[in-house]
């Protein structure tokens, strides 16, 4: 399909699904009343509940979810593994751990900025020794040490995670099942805020970065021969994606799978060229999370289950069919 | 620039990666003149690759200088040497099925900014690399779904496409069929009628000898013979380099030597081969 056309479509998605995720929820408002409080006019609790709960709420989910999926594919490229995702490899509960930490040492409140910053130490952690465990000798990584390294590596920092709020008696700071799933809830405009101007200049940094990124999909050598400054690009995609995981995580906890499912689907509809996929990546990966975090707020109501609960469940059948794809079909 | 100028000069050039008591490669020396056929052959372990990734500036020798076109290595932008000189490297492992069409196109990248589409320029380069490679038919094939021979052709069509005017390739007929290793050796050797400079690593003796206009012979490290194939392909050097009894014998046909490998080992050589087994590993 054409990349202009596929992207007016996915944004057009994209649009219809924040529109469901502000008029689906407990309280049931008719189009009238969620247009006028959107203009800032109505009622009173309608202005409320649409302008300051699920406004920021689907604005974050967007953000978020364009984020993994973006940083998801780029991760692949730097890998060369399809299989790579800030989940599966570790980051995410990496910078998970670097939050808890200094909010259980109550850190995070005189500056708002500590609490990304050390999310984003703690994906670099994970990372690093994700990294160092899978080079091999011949500087090629294995497919197989890289994900089992990864998912060790997000187990070890979990278990981290529940020591840290176990040992922790501050007030108010959201429980293991928060983390470890992730949830939307209870977004405010300021932690929306916080998270656009991580992910945005990121997001942009990225898609500048496409055409080294083809090239590293290829290989390293070929991509020097091809006029890439390999490690210069290596460097800034590993830290700018990162970073921008982690600006997602410390806002809404774990949320898996995202940066495996969309950048898989987009590579179905547009092919493999990261200068069309990575833009198209973001706009699908906010609908994405979107339509999951309001799939969590109906699915059980009242209750609401974890977001990353959701993504897990169509994450899971997906990350087992493309594994098993993998190992059977050998690429030359 | 003076038009006699080498496109590539190596002088003195030592590698010594780190913690190997013995260098990779010692005292270098190689000229490639222009709109030659430069072959570059050697035993298992001589150094042919670190010899290649060192002129392309890949690994950086412990003393002596690389100059292309004149021009220290050093001094080169990566995109500047893209567009002067193409590789073929040995092989390459694919994570994702791009298409032949794609993986041809990032040939064009060292002319494009970020986001700059192809241009009638780019799209003509593209379209002369499949036909010369006769690929034409293959453009939206994924690579996935390519032979051994076809995708050798895709990634020579890749390197033709960034239009160089010096073509380094890597062992690229390993594994083909005579009809596509002949295609190949036959396509490079077109090229240098073209005003390209041609240097290729092969293990293939007596297709560098019918092809070549000079050949360069590697012995752990270090250049055992220099010259023209007459020059390079005589029995005593083969024999000691290989550490295998070679008769060389003039083609009836094109009178370029032609190399043939003693069925037998006499036994006096036995003892020369055991001893060099130690130390020729890759």
């Amino acid at each position: 399909m054409r990349p202009v056309i596929c992207g007016f479509i996915l944004f057009v998605c994209l649009v219809i699904a924040a529109s469901l995720s502000i008029w689906i929820g407990p309280v049931d408002f008719t189009s009238t009343q969620i247009l006028e409080a959107l203009k800032g006019e109505g009622g009173a609790e309608a202005l409320y509940i649409i302008r300051h709960i699920r406004g920021p709420r689907t604005v974050l989910a967007i953000l978020v979810g364009g984020g993994l999926a973006l940083s998801g594919a780029v991760f692949q490229a730097l890998l060369r593994n399809p299989l790579a995702d800030p989940y599966i490899l570790g980051i995410s509960s990496g910078a998970a751990t670097g939050a808890v930490l200094v909010l259980s040492l109550g850190l995070a409140v005189a500056q708002p900025w500590i609490l990304p910053a050390a999310a984003f130490a703690g994906s670099l952690i994970a990372i690093s020794i994700v990294l160092a465990v899978a080079s091999t000798r011949s500087q090629r990584l294995d497919m197989r040490v890289l994900l089992l390294a990864g998912v060790v590596t997000g187990a070890f920092f979990s278990a981290c995670i529940s020591l840290i709020l176990t040992l922790s008696n501050t007030p108010n700071i959201r429980s293991a099942v928060v983390w470890m799933m992730g949830s939307l809830a209870g977004t405010e405009w300021s932690t929306a805020i916080v998270v656009a101007t991580y992910t945005l200049p990121c997001t942009i940094i990225l898609i500048g970065l496409a055409k080294p990124l083809n090239l590293l999909a290829i290989g390293e050598e070929t991509a020097s021969y091809l006029g890439a400054k390999v490690e210069q690009v290596k460097l800034a995609a590993y830290i700018v994606a990162s970073l921008m995981t982690a600006a997602g995580v410390a806002a809404t906890g774990i949320i898996g799978f995202v940066g495996l499912i969309v950048p898989h689907g987009m590579r179905l509809l547009v092919g493999n060229d990261y200068r069309i996929l990575l833009p198209l990546c973001f706009l699908s990966g906010g609908s994405f999370l979107t339509l999951a975090d309001t799939i969590s707020r109906i699915l059980i109501s009242p209750v609401e289950i974890p977001v990353g609960v959701v993504t897990a469940l169509f994450g899971v059948p997906a990350f087992l069919w493309l594994l098993r794809r993998n190992m059977r079909t050998r690429l030359p | 620039m003076k038009n006699t100028m080498s496109p590539i000069q190596v002088s003195n050039l030592t590698v010594r990666y780190h913690g190997t008591r013995k260098p990779v490669l010692e005292g270098v020396q190689m000229t490639v003149h222009k709109s030659s056929f430069h072959t570059i052959l050697g035993p298992n372990g001589s150094g042919k690759s670190s010899l290649l990734k060192t002129i392309m500036g890949l690994i950086k020798p412990s003393s002596g200088t690389v100059l292309i076109n004149g021009l220290p290595i050093s001094s080169w932008t990566r995109s500047e040497l893209a567009k002067k000189v193409a590789v073929v490297p040995q092989s390459e492992t694919f994570a994702f099925p791009l298409t032949v069409r794609e993986l041809v196109a990032t040939g064009r990248y060292p002319y494009l900014n970020a986001f700059q589409a192809e241009t009638t320029v780019d799209q003509r380069a593209i379209s002369t690399a499949l036909k010369y490679c006769d690929i034409e038919h293959l453009l939206n094939r994924p690579i996935s779904a390519l032979s051994g021979g076809e995708l050798q052709r895709v990634r020579i069509a890749r390197s033709l496409a960034q239009e160089p005017s010096i073509l380094i390739l890597d062992e690229p007929t390993a594994n083909l069929d005579i009809r596509y290793e002949m295609a190949i050796f036959t396509l490079l050797k077109a090229l240098t009628k073209r005003e390209m400079t041609v240097v290729m690593i092969t293990h293939h003796l007596n297709l560098a000898s019918e092809f070549s206009d000079h050949i360069l012979l590697l012995r752990q490290g270090q250049v055992a013979a220099d010259g023209t194939p007459q020059e390079v392909l005589s029995e005593s050097i083969l024999g000691s380099v290989y550490q295998w009894p070679i008769a060389v014998e003039g083609n009836p046909e094109t009178k370029a030597p032609q190399v043939r490998p003693l069925s037998r080992m006499p036994e006096a050589h036995y003892k020369a081969f055991d001893n060099s087994q130690t130390d020729s590993n890759e």
